[in-house]
């Protein structure tokens, strides 16, 4: 099938492959997700090619859910972020950044896929919200309680920010 | 201490080391899922196919017998309305298992050893608006109409699981009458089966007082719950399984994928 597909997978593989790791939190299960949302991609091609990215998100979204239901059932996520490291270590901002990678992975599954595509994949709130299949007035409030989990606070602008 | 957006965008964006596509394998992989969905589909009745015995309402389907491997020959006397051989097999398959039912809600599971590759399958109802629900432990299953002139369906080496020699197989078919609440299988094709749906409720696969077909194969206890509501009336139907040692694939094709062959 040469209409399109190659070239998208070529050009969307790398950022889909981030997502679904994002989802995750491993990069052989982020590289299946793709594998398989992409193979569905091609079944549906003839009628997604023309905006294919919201339905291979809400594959990769799903897929993660479903496998996450049928494999990880017993994991439980980290859910607090971990005690503000040392300011003066030169690691800080590293540490801070494993610190929020570590507290979106203790997300719900819902909140981290809204965390994920909206700051990450940048689409809007009601992108989103097409693409989990539920309401934006849903989409906003997960996303608040999801922020104020991860103590994101979109108020504050990076140069206040307590260094 | 709070995060600010930016930061919360920088942590996600942190490098992840680059991979590369095989396009190749996301295709094979695509293949296998449209086959597999097209073997659902088969099962589902896809094929508006089918011989002439059974298409008028008021036929009486009477009892068939299950007789598992027989040699390669005719072993069970056919219920009326099914054929005894599927002439459309390469050679004609004698039936080698049946199941029926004089009414409707109902469910039988048809169990039988293949000799081939290739076995077929028919439905026959005596209405042919009757839902017929198909459940397999390998693909789920499917939900579909009767439809006037039964259903004819294949397996070929594709569709075949590993192991399809070796053992029993089986498969569960569940007729339902016309007027069963469930919603047509062309809704919900997109990637949301509950799109649209002004009351959903994904526990019981439920749509605006309609049964969504997938959850019914593959919700547990959905399609339970559905003829539980459903009040027990005549409707007579049969399904039957065709088979022989020497069958070949009957319409060989160059990618093989499912065969759906209609009957004359």
């Amino acid at each position: 099938m040469d209409d399109g597909f190659d070239s998208f997978v070529v050009q969307r593989y790398d950022r889909l492959r981030h997502t679904a790791f994002l989802l995750t939190g491993d990069l052989a299960t982020a590289e299946d997700v793709v594998q398989t949302a992409l193979a569905k991609a091609w079944v549906a091609w003839g009628r997604i090619r023309t905006n294919p990215d919201s339905y291979v998100y809400r594959i990769v979204v799903n897929t993660h859910i479903s496998w996450w239901r049928r494999k990880w059932r017993d994991e439980v996520p980290s859910v607090d972020v971990p005690e503000r490291p040392d300011p003066h270590d030169f690691t800080t901002e590293v540490v801070r950044r494993q610190a929020l990678l570590m507290a979106i992975a203790g997300l719900s599954r819902s909140q981290r896929a809204i965390v994920v595509l909206h700051y990450f994949e940048q689409l809007t709130l009601t992108q989103c919200a097409e693409v989990l299949g539920c309401s934006l007035g849903t989409v906003k409030t997960q996303l608040g309680r999801a922020l104020k989990r991860l103590r994101v606070d979109p108020e504050i602008q990076p140069a206040e920010v307590e260094r | 201490m709070s995060y600010t957006e930016e930061q919360l965008r920088a942590a996600l964006a942190e490098g992840v080391a680059p991979g590369s596509p095989d396009v190749q394998q996301i295709v094979r992989r695509g293949r296998r899922i449209r086959r597999r969905r097209r073997a659902g589909l088969t099962l589902a009745g896809l094929a508006v196919a089918a011989t002439a015995s059974l298409g008028v309402q008021g036929v009486l389907v009477g009892t068939a017998q299950v007789v598992e491997r027989p040699p390669t020959t005719v072993t069970v006397s056919a219920a009326p309305g099914l054929p005894p051989e599927n002439k459309q097999a390469l050679p004609p398959a004698p039936l080698i298992a049946s199941e029926s039912s004089a009414r409707v809600p109902a469910e039988k599971t048809v169990k039988f050893r293949p000799l081939s590759f290739f076995t077929s399958y028919r439905i026959v109802c005596a209405d042919p608006d009757a839902w017929v629900i198909v459940r397999t432990r390998r693909q789920g299953g499917t939900v579909s109409r009767c439809g006037p002139k039964g259903m004819t369906m294949s397996e070929n080496k594709e569709s075949a699981p590993s192991g399809w020699l070796k053992r029993t197989q089986e498969f569960e078919v569940w007729v339902l009458p016309a007027d069963a609440p469930i919603l047509s299988p062309r809704r919900g094709t997109g990637p949301d089966p509950y799109a649209g749906c002004t009351v959903a409720r994904k526990d019981v696969g439920w749509c605006d007082g309609e049964y969504l077909p997938m959850p019914l194969v593959r919700q547990p206890g959905a399609l339970e719950k559905l003829v539980a509501e459903i009040r027990s009336r005549p409707g007579a139907w049969a399904v039957g399984v065709y088979d022989r040692a020497d069958a070949t694939d009957p319409v060989p094709t160059v990618t093989h994928t499912i065969t759906v062959t209609p009957t004359e």
